[in-house]
């Protein structure tokens, strides 16, 4: 460790050098960009920029291209909060009360607090990332289909806590999900399912149209039907977090770290199932859950620390031994390799200059990022105080452009429009949204990890309960579903206390 | 409406300059004159996408256009060729194809998802090697002492692929078969792509897995894989250590994996003719050489027709050989 | 704001109960193709499909015992709602054969006038800024690729 100590320090001397900084800096002002933006996600910003940065030497051009990877993360908080446009799944828990704290004027410490949660995680990851890649990556290679497949039913755990009032709802939204990820090819035949011939379906549904089709054209439907002047007219006033909000975030910012951390060593593992974890431990351990859904501060600090560390995680296994955790992890595998540079424990032993020189301007970058981002606040707020009748066209038309740029296709808008009504109307008749959409994106990981798990253990159950981590994540998941359900009858007398009247959770 | 005159303007300009369209000059000569998309129908990261990123890099500075890679993963990669197969026949959507997505699903369906009479076959550029690997903990150095544990303990042996039609599949069974083993005994993992199958065979979830050497290099490296043999005629150049099936009397293996490209039915000739010109010159080019080298590639160029004739022969081959492997759906 | 009795959530048990059934169906054609009866193609289907049958009769049989009171908006807001939706309906339909930029720019229109109920004159105009913004930044900035139509 003090070894790799005294080479971090060697790395910040070269990360320093002016070209270097100037690339750490592009990098993640661009990541920003494309975070900010919907309709453009990090792996095809990594991938169009790859040929680009040819001109470059391989550490120069790994430097950019990781800063916009991890920018990405950042920068993806901001529509979820000011527009309730979650960008990816990941950030549908920041939206979920990112957006009130927007209508309720306090967009800028929202954004402020997801910044310095992201900051926070993503230095706290790096440091992971330098002293502990071998140790990490070693471990979760250890984790099997048995152990994914504990870990999906973990994540279906929390379905019940995003349920509302009526769980059985939530059930069959979630049974809805997956069954909506089945629609295209088989996994195992490549035959076709759930079809019907449909050449459009047989590529199955783009989580992307669904998202934006559930959240984001209800919302703008609602603002139109409540006729919203403009999504907030409250007083901006400070657009930084202040200390009382800085004191609450302490902690979920920890937990959120740790959760994205672990589950972000995990490759396969989406990074849906860290943010949402997050913020389901947030609303667990908060001492008002009451206050979840209505503008908590600590349900976007949590899930937001979560998605950077879990972004910052994902290069140990992609360094040690050339895992990609994620399509954009993919991408930068491949531009690696294209500069030969191979990944494998060699890599930190051969190329140690280059490791330490990009890890050591992982550090200078995500300080870069809370720099640039605090400024910018002030100017994003502002977005929230446009009048509705200009930002609400503007916002479908960057809902058909999410839509569509994530596969190019005008099936995807259609899918969108359609889920738009449906999701419009489940609003209306108190249907619980967030369970169809994690269900559809954790369907295709549940599936396989199940397949494979028969295939390991020739058709016996016992599989799971055999294995000792899968064992434990099973045992952690009734327990969860015991705890949420008491959970649920505390939260529902307080908020009866509250309102003095019988209101939903769902929305 | 005090205004109209001013916006009603407006609206003329912006249509007039709308209109002023690029059909000016003959599209022949002025091809590509936008934005070119290659669609691979495999996950980012694995060998088809990164030779693909390699050949449009190229294109990209030789044509002086952009040429974006767009991957369409899943379904065995059927469903991204389909998109090709129905896209725009304008040349600007072309589409990475490999023998997995051509004539081994050719072979292995009945009434094959994807028609291989149909696409417009540009070139065949790469050639992959295949080679077979276990886990490096494992007793087995050789192939030979695995062949025969293999044979001996079909039970225990959990092969990995990429989807009953995939070329994992199609090289386990021929070598399988060869070594008088019944497949049909066996159990199979099915995983994402050849990246996940490294990484449940160096987790021990499965015990062998067929794939191409890139695709579990770093894994090797890393000292958690272990290559046994490769299936391929001779030792790959990068990994001469690496004896071949051959040497150690496992003979008449076929199956293979390469890489190159279609178009949509109907696609211009002109379109096709500048893309063998241009990945012509491109096999021959150092720099890209160079860069190929880095991730293990080989070049195996052929042309429209010598491509067309190699997938219909090899879809004979792969039909036989897949109902004999009783795969065949 | 009307109020009317709940019909909806029965509605949703019978469309999922389809939905669980037509899953069956699925199963059960996809399963000799699969070699075990546990893993398989066909095994999340058939517990899916399952699953929702038995959630869709429980839905159907019990949600009676609720009656959650929905409030739709007054019917001049329906109306604009639909009209919303057919446009960008209208719209999406149209980028195929028109293109991104005269559609965008056309449907634009009509939505600010829904929207914030300016003088036609005035959404032309914010229409054609709109346009002008979303191409610069996606389609010559970012390099999307959208069908580029009759132009």
């Amino acid at each position: 460790m003090a070894d790799s100590f005294g080479m971090l320090i060697q790395g910040f001397a070269q990360a320093l050098s002016p070209m270097n900084l100037v690339m750490a800096a592009t990098g993640t002002l661009i990541g920003t960009l494309v975070g900010v933006l919907p309709g453009l996600g990090s792996a095809s910003a990594i991938a169009i920029l790859i040929p680009v940065t040819a001109v470059l030497d391989p550490t120069q051009a790994i430097i950019m291209l990781s800063g916009i990877y991890y920018g990405a993360q950042y920068g993806g908080s901001t529509t979820s909060i000011l527009l309730n446009i979650p960008g990816e799944t990941a950030s549908i828990p920041t939206c979920l009360d990112g957006h009130p704290m927007a209508k309720q004027g306090r967009g800028g410490p929202a954004l402020g607090i997801s910044a310095i949660g992201s900051f926070s995680a993503g230095i706290l990851g790096v440091f992971g990332l330098a002293f502990f890649a071998p140790l990490f990556a070693e471990q979760a290679l250890q984790f099997g289909p048995p152990e994914y497949f504990a870990l999906m039913i973990l994540s279906l755990g929390i379905i019940v806590n995003f349920s509302g009032e009526y769980v059985i709802k939530g059930f069959i939204m979630g049974v809805l999900g997956y069954i909506l990820s089945m629609v295209g090819m088989g996994i195992t035949t490549g035959l076709p399912r759930l079809t019907f011939d449909s050449m459009a379906l047989a590529r199955g549904f783009d989580s992307i149209a669904i998202i934006v089709g559930l959240f984001a054209i209800p919302e703008v439907l609602k603002g139109m039907e409540e006729k919203v002047v403009a999504i907030s007219t409250e007083d901006i006033g400070s657009v930084y977090p202040g200390r009382p909000d800085l004191k609450r975030s302490f902690w979920p910012i920890m937990r959120g770290w740790a959760i994205g951390f672990f589950l972000g060593l995990l490759p396969g593992c989406s990074p849906v199932v860290s943010t949402f974890m997050s913020y389901d431990v947030e609303r667990k351990v908060s001492r008002h859950p009451e206050e979840f859904g209505h503008g908590a501060i600590e349900g976007v600090a949590g899930p937001e620390a979560a998605n950077n560390a879990n972004s910052q995680a994902g290069f140990i296994p992609l360094f040690s031994f050339g895992i990609p955790a994620s399509p954009a992890l993919a991408v930068l595998l491949a531009g690696l390799m294209i500069y030969g540079l191979q990944p494998g424990p060699m890599l930190f032993q051969q190329e140690g200059g280059f490791v330490w020189t990009v890890i050591a301007s992982m550090f200078i970058g995500n300080a870069m990022l809370v720099v640039f981002n605090l400024p910018f606040i002030g100017l994003w707020v502002k977005i929230t105080r446009i009048p509705y009748g200009i930002l609400g066209p503007v916002i479908l038309f960057l809902c058909v452009i999410g839509a569509y740029s994530s596969r190019n296709s005008l099936f995807d808008v259609y899918t969108m429009i359609v889920f738009g009504v449906g999701g419009y109307l489940m609003q209306k008749y108190e249907w619980p949204i967030v369970p169809l959409v994690l269900c559809f994106i954790l369907g295709p990981t549940l599936e396989r990890a199940w397949i494979q798990s028969m295939s390991m253990s020739r058709d016996s159950l016992l599989v799971f309960v055999q294995r000792p981590v899968s064992c434990g994540i099973l045992i952690l998941t009734i327990v969860l579903i015991l705890l949420s359900a008491k959970m649920m009858k505390r939260t529902k007398k307080l908020v009866v206390a509250a309102a003095g009247d019988d209101v939903s959770l769902s929305d | 409406m005090k205004r109209a005159p001013s916006w009603i303007l407006i609206v003329v300009i912006a249509l007039s300059l709308l209109n002023v369209g690029p059909a000016l000059a003959k599209e022949a000569d002025r091809y590509p004159m936008k934005n070119v998309e290659i669609i691979v129908s495999v996950s980012a990261g694995g060998t088809p996408d990164v030779m693909t990123r390699l050949a449009a890099e190229w294109l990209a500075k030789h044509w002086g256009k952009p040429v974006s890679v767009i991957n369409k993963p899943g379904g065995g990669a059927i469903p991204g060729a389909l998109e090709v197969l129905n896209a725009n026949a304008d040349g600007y959507t072309v589409g990475t194809i490999t023998s997995q997505n051509s004539s081994q699903q050719h072979g292995a369906n009945k009434k094959p998802p994807l028609d291989v009479a149909k696409p417009v076959y540009v070139a065949r550029v790469f050639d992959v090697d295949l080679v077979l690997t276990v886990n490096a903990k494992s007793e087995w150095t050789d192939i030979k002492t695995f062949s025969k544990w293999a044979v001996a303990n079909p039970d225990k042996l959990v092969w990995a692929n990429t989807g009953t039609v995939s070329t994992a599949s199609f090289a386990t069974a021929e070598w399988y078969a060869r070594i008088g083993g019944d497949i049909s005994k066996t159990r199979m993992m099915t995983t994402a792509g050849g990246s996940e199958s490294a990484v449940k065979l160096a987790a021990g979830n499965c015990v062998m897995n067929f794939g191409d050497f890139l695709g579990s290099a770093s894994m090797v490296r890393a000292g958690k894989v272990r290559y046994l043999a490769t299936s391929a005629k001779k030792r790959n150049p990068y990994f001469p250590d690496v004896p071949t099936m051959e040497e150690n009397g496992i003979t008449g293996l076929s199956v293979g994996m390469w890489i190159g490209f279609i178009m949509p039915q109907g696609t211009p000739d002109f379109v096709v003719k500048e893309w063998d010109t241009a990945i012509r010159k491109m096999i021959v080019d150092e720099g890209f050489l160079k860069k190929l080298a880095n991730v293990s590639g080989r070049t195996a160029y052929l042309n429209s027709a010598d491509f067309r004739n190699l997938i219909m022969r090899e879809g004979a081959t792969y039909t036989t050989l897949a109902e004999k492997l009783g795969v065949r759906k | 704001m009307k109020s009317r009795p709940l019909g909806f959530d029965h509605a949703v048990a019978v469309i999922m109960l389809v939905v669980g059934v037509i899953c069956l169906f699925e199963a059960m054609r996809l399963l000799p193709f699969s070699n075990s009866l546990l893993s398989g193609d066909h095994a999340l289907p058939g517990i899916t499909g399952a699953a929702m049958i038995i959630l869709g009769l429980i839905l159907f049989f019990t949600t009676e015992a609720r009656s959650i009171r929905v409030r739709f908006p007054e019917r001049p807001v329906v109306i604009r709602l639909v009209v919303i939706l057919g446009i960008l309906t209208i719209y999406s339909i149209s980028i195929k054969p028109l293109g991104y930029l005269l559609p965008t720019g056309l449907c634009g229109i009509p939505l600010f006038r829904m929207f914030g109920g300016y003088t036609w004159g005035r959404c032309t105009a914010i229409s054609i800024i709109c346009t002008a913004g979303l191409y610069t930044v996606f389609v010559f900035g970012l390099g999307m690729s959208f069908p580029r139509g009759l132009f």
